[in-house]
């Protein structure tokens, strides 16, 4: 019965299309060099509304969420709990990285956008 | 002739009209209170936490400039251009913000309470989390703006969300 339930809570995880961020950058980095696929990472605060509105209304954008799927692993860092790793440099939140499987930052920008928009700004660094 | 000479006056008086002295004071305090900066160009510069209280800005250009978290409490912006810039944290209690570019602006929790706003272009400007209060916005626009969570206290005109 357990397992039943697992089943279709997990099934249902996945239909929804949530997407489901990491919070922990060596083993997505792990990841990433045994898939060779980029790391998308975003550094945010809890208490940053442009923050809060990526995670609560961009987010929610099924074509974003299945192209972020499709191209990147997501990595979430939270200011207040988790160390930026050394080498990676922000100004202000939200910021996003991504990095390439050999931990080289290939590109960063600042700041909400819309889900195409945010989309269109993916593909020119990828 | 005569028209293009006064054209070329004012060209000159308005393209002059701020303290160089300022402008320096500014970029390198990152304070300039009560200064003259009208119509200087401050495209793209980073003023982030600037103290800019009770300075004239009229017809001076920031777009694109960060100006994250400045104070500009009582600040003439009449005629600014603020277009693409970051104002996120920005306040602007008592400014004249008569006919300001704003679109584009990143302003998430920016402060327009008791702003004298008229005739401003908030037109595809990021407000959100953004504070109005004793407001008149019935003659600015706000086409595309995001609103979200965005709070509007005793104000006229409030922009549909």
């Amino acid at each position: 019965m357990k397992k039943f339930i697992l089943f279709f809570s997990l099934a249902a995880l996945l239909w929804s299309g949530e997407l489901t961020w990491s919070h922990d950058y060596n083993q997505t980095l792990s990841l990433s060099k045994k898939e060779k696929k980029p790391i998308l990472m975003i550094y945010f605060a809890t208490w940053c509304p442009e923050c809060n509105y990526m995670e609560e209304v961009v987010f929610k954008d099924p074509k974003l969420q299945e192209y972020i799927r499709t191209h990147f692993l997501p990595l979430s860092l939270d200011i207040s709990k988790d160390p930026l790793p050394p080498k990676f440099i922000y100004k202000g939140v939200p910021t996003f990285f991504v990095i390439s499987p050999d931990n080289k930052e290939i590109g960063k920008f600042e700041g909400s956008a819309a889900a195409i928009e945010f989309i269109e700004k993916l593909k020119r660094i990828r | 002739m005569k028209k293009s000479t006064i054209s070329l006056l004012l060209l000159v008086t308005l393209g002059t009209a701020y303290d160089p002295k300022d402008l320096i004071e500014l970029q390198t305090e990152h304070e300039c209170q009560m200064c003259d900066l009208s119509g200087a160009d401050l495209r793209n510069l980073d003023l982030t936490r600037a103290n800019l209280s009770e300075s004239n800005l009229s017809g001076a250009n920031l777009s694109g400039a960060d100006i994250r978290k400045v104070n500009f409490s009582n600040v003439d912006l009449s005629d600014a251009n603020l277009s693409g810039a970051v104002i996120k944290g920005a306040k602007f209690p008592e400014a004249k913000l008569y006919r300001v570019d704003f679109s584009h602006v990143r302003g998430w929790a920016a402060n327009f309470i008791d702003a004298k706003i008229d005739h401003c272009n908030f037109n595809s400007a990021a407000l959100g989390g953004a504070k109005f209060g004793n407001n008149d916005l019935s003659n600015s626009t706000f086409k595309n703006a995001i609103l979200w969570k965005t709070i509007f206290k005793n104000v006229k005109g409030i922009p549909e969300k």
